[in-house]
């Protein structure tokens, strides 16, 4: 169980076959109540299900926060850019550790998820709110909150295909290779099928306290992750359109996922001329090294480790690394109710940014 | 006469078949390196590298960035708020979208995500597109629209003129992906097919000017034939014999592809609005291979023996136009003192073809003189008396040279001193830069100058000033742009 968190792989093989799309084109169980958690295809057949899955658990875990560092590095190799911010996710359906399948109330919600700014101190509380409806051919909400306005903002739901800070790389529809509701992207197309070489395991740094990774190569030796790779037996390719977007620049996305888990490898966008626009890539790992691990209740802590977002054609690059912990003492948590309370209300944004 | 000179002049004619192997040999490497030749200006190659303008444009490319086409859609009648004239600018920011090379992220217009109106609500702030995910094309619609505008300050002064017949769509391309003259041609035919009856498009920005140079590359090239052609005309009215028009001609020709040759070999992409200087060198190398030429029909007259006649030119020119050369190549080299990176490539380029008109204009001329037929007109060239052009021509220099000896050569002081006064008096009050709206390159009736004039009618205008904060410790929470004095400063 390396490849993925335990209880989300055992849901997935104790749920087999118990989801099914409604008329809406929702997953939901047989009897047509939300998706209970795992995998709801783990045998999938067509892109749609691959997709379906992905969008409906990112992290894998039923609530996460992230610690993250942020570099923003020019075509030159300079870090013009360089970030904390949190990520929080908490899912109120499809449950597997928190108490209750579905939060009572709430059962209409697919996933809160926010990201807050703490460094520099030109962001410091800058932060977004996005609460996702489980029917996913729904925008989500998505709330902002600037500290110099010190009011809640709240933006265009389809505003996803724009950076949330200056010199980033990553679009909010870039997150985990599947950032927007499953039926506002269209076509899904298997196209390909094939070994990879991919990060699948080796994505955290246990050399370093603080899980700091190091970097290689670019202009001074700073654009890209070390990154330990591994042969992906078959990764299925992906294609989706942004259909419910009349003013994205994307043409296509291509996703690879991993057949054994389907775990998203990574990503290529193309323009709407059909050239490379962006490439999103990560590593993921168990939080276990020798006599060094990370527990996630019984079990180690699985997660990713680092990411590249890499704008092709500016050649701008944003790596993110997940640390043990942030400024103002924020460290990584999973599994945990307090994720809700402390990251994902309107009251917790205007709380962080004061 | 056993000088270094004549014993190098001797040692070229003696060994004539080994000369002609090194030039074959040479010619062929470099002409081999033409394949990589590249007329291509790169933007922040124009600037010094330690300008602050450029700096920042590399640190900050989302602010200011110059590589910007705007396009003024203007209503002929009435204002922009119908849905025929919103329908086409939608079409037009989805379709400049498609450029090749465009910076999607930056894409500015009525029609874009990013041109927001904000409005209170009990909730806090609300910031939405002024245009939804389509065109207004009800009624209704369009009021909805009109009034998202009016909530919207930075629209009504940047994106709507303030008599509403117009509106700006502005695209910002990647300096590394953008090729001007493919860019230019894609937008300028968004813009000529958006005209119609009711609608006037205006093309401008730094990038569009640079297309219009692009543009205009065939009518340059044409300009270079007609000057080369009419040096080789006068060439040939001038000497009226094969070997007074061949050496020039040939010897510039394979000093020319030298010169290209190493620009590309060294992947030296040349600016075109500097192609001028290419064509002085040629003319320069003609005026060299002339002189020589003059030289050697004197020498040959005297000897009767072409080789003989080459080789005793050679040592008298050798000294004479190796210095010359040296001057103009030196003063091209100079030129790379400027920290312009298109300026220094410029140099490189220029002072290497104009050095190697040395080996070009002292050595393979004479190996051409030495070969080609012998002039049947020699009397009529270098004859005192002779009549007809040659003879005219020396009377005219014999006549200028009056005015340089004796008691004219006072007045001629004279004369020159007050030339030189006034020279210098107006040279002091050259306005450097670009005095006109739009850009001196071009007529001001130009398609450019018009559209620049038109937008900066309707608009602050296409080059507008920004000023730029940059935190040296973004850290620092009492950093200057936070500080109040200066917010009111800058408001």
């Amino acid at each position: 169980m390396k490849l993925s968190p335990w209880e989300y792989l055992e849901a997935s093989f104790k749920n087999r076959g118990q989801a099914k799309f409604d008329d809406k084109g929702n997953v939901v169980t047989l009897d047509g109540k939300p998706w209970i958690g795992g995998m709801p295809f783990p045998d999938a057949k067509n892109g749609l299900e691959l997709f379906a899955g992905l969008t409906m658990s990112w992290g894998r875990h039923d609530a996460s926060f992230y610690a993250i560092r942020e570099y923003d590095l020019s075509r030159e190799g300079k870090i013009n850019y360089q970030y904390e911010n949190g990520w929080a996710e908490y899912a109120p359906t499809g449950r597997l550790v928190l108490p209750g399948v579905y939060w009572t109330g709430h059962e209409d919600k697919l996933r809160y998820q926010s990201v807050f700014f703490s460094e520099p101190d030109s962001v410091r509380g800058t932060s977004y709110l996005n609460i996702w409806h489980y029917d996913q051919n729904k925008f989500p909400e998505l709330y902002g909150y600037i500290p110099d306005f010190k009011r809640i903002r709240r933006f265009p739901t389809d505003q996803r295909f724009e950076p949330l800070v200056p010199g980033s790389s990553l679009y909010l529809s870039d997150a985990w290779a599947a950032g927007d509701p499953l039926h506002t992207w269209g076509n899904y197309k298997i196209v390909s099928r094939g070994p990879m070489l991919a990060g699948v395991s080796g994505g955290w740094n246990s050399a370093s306290e603080s899980w700091a990774h190091t970097t290689h190569g670019g202009p001074k030796g700073e654009t890209f992750w070390d990154t330990d790779v591994e042969l992906v037996p078959e990764a299925i390719a992906v294609d989706a359109e942004p259909t419910g977007f009349p003013r994205a620049p994307v043409g296509k996305k291509r996703v690879w996922f991993d057949a054994r888990t389907q775990l998203p490898l990574g990503m290529v966008s193309f323009d709407r001329r059909g050239e490379i626009f962006r490439s999103f890539d990560g590593a993921y790992g168990l939080y276990e090294d020798g006599d060094k691990r990370v527990m996630d209740g019984k079990h180690p802590y699985w997660s990713w480790g680092h990411v590249h977002a890499f704008d092709v054609q500016t050649g701008q690059m944003t790596r993110l690394e997940q640390m043990a912990s942030m400024s103002g003492g924020h460290k990584m948590m999973v599994n945990s109710q307090d994720i809700y309370d402390r990251y994902l209300t309107n009251g917790a944004l205007r709380r962080l940014g004061n | 006469m056993n000088t270094i000179r004549n014993r190098i002049a001797l040692a070229v004619l003696e060994n004539r078949k080994t000369a002609w192997f090194f030039f074959i040999a040479v010619t062929i490497f470099f002409a081999m390196g033409l394949k990589n030749v590249e007329l291509k200006t790169i933007f922040s190659d124009l600037l010094p590298k330690d300008d602050p303008f450029i700096q920042v444009f590399k640190d900050h490319p989302n602010f200011g960035n110059p590589l910007t086409f705007t396009l003024m859609v203007k209503t002929k009648s009435g204002d922009i708020y119908n849905s025929e004239t919103l329908a086409k600018v939608w079409q037009l920011t989805r379709d400049i979208d498609l450029s090749p090379g465009v910076d999607h992220d930056q894409i500015l217009s009525i029609a874009s995500a990013k041109a927001r109106y904000a409005e209170a609500t009990p909730f806090g702030i609300d910031a939405q597109p002024l245009m939804g995910d389509s065109v207004p094309v009800t009624d209704e619609d369009i009021a909805q629209f009109k009034e998202n505008v009016r909530k919207s300050p930075n629209a009504q002064q940047f994106l709507i003129s303030g008599d509403e017949t117009a509106t700006i769509i502005s695209a910002t391309f990647i300096e590394q992906r953008l090729d001007y003259g493919v860019a230019f041609k894609f937008v300028k035919d968004l813009a000529d097919n958006a005209r119609d009856a009711n609608h006037e498009v205006y093309m401008a920005g730094q990038p569009a000017l640079t297309g219009w140079v692009y543009e205009y590359q065939h009518q340059m090239i044409g300009i270079f034939a007609i000057t080369l052609g009419a040096l080789v005309i006068a060439l040939i009215l001038y000497t009226q014999n094969i070997a007074g028009v061949v050496t020039p001609v040939f010897a510039s020709m394979v000093a020319a592809i030298w010169g290209f040759g190493f620009a590309g070999w060294m992947k030296l992409p040349i600016e075109p609005l500097l192609m001028i200087v290419p064509l002085l060198l040629i003319a320069r190398s003609f005026s060299h291979c002339v002189q020589f030429t003059e030289r050697f029909y004197e020498v040959f007259a005297q000897v009767g023996d072409k080789v003989r006649a080459a080789g005793i030119t050679t040592g008298l020119m050798l000294a004479p136009s190796i210095l010359g050369i040296i001057t103009d190549a030196a003063g091209i080299f100079l030129i790379s003192i400027a920290p312009i990176p298109a300026m220094e490539r410029f140099s490189l380029f220029c002072g290497f073809w104009a050095m190697m008109l040395a080996p070009t204009g002292v050595f393979l001329a004479p190996l051409l003189l030495s070969v080609l037929p012998a002039p049947k007109n020699l009397h009529k060239i270098i004859s005192e008396e002779s009549g007809g052009v040659h003879g005219r021509v020396k009377s005219v220099l014999a006549w200028i040279a009056t005015f340089s000896q004796g008691k004219r050569a006072r007045y001629t002081a004279v004369v020159v001193v007050l030339i030189a006064a006034f020279s210098t008096y107006h040279a002091m009050r050259i306005q450097i830069g670009n005095p006109v709206e739009g850009s001196n390159l071009l007529w001001e009736d130009s398609e450019y100058n018009v559209s620049v004039a038109k937008i900066n009618q309707h608009f602050p205008g296409v080059n507008t000033l920004e000023v730029i904060l940059e935190a040296k410790d973004p850290n620092n929470s009492n950093r200057v742009a936070r500080q109040a004095e200066t917010v009111s400063t800058i408001s």
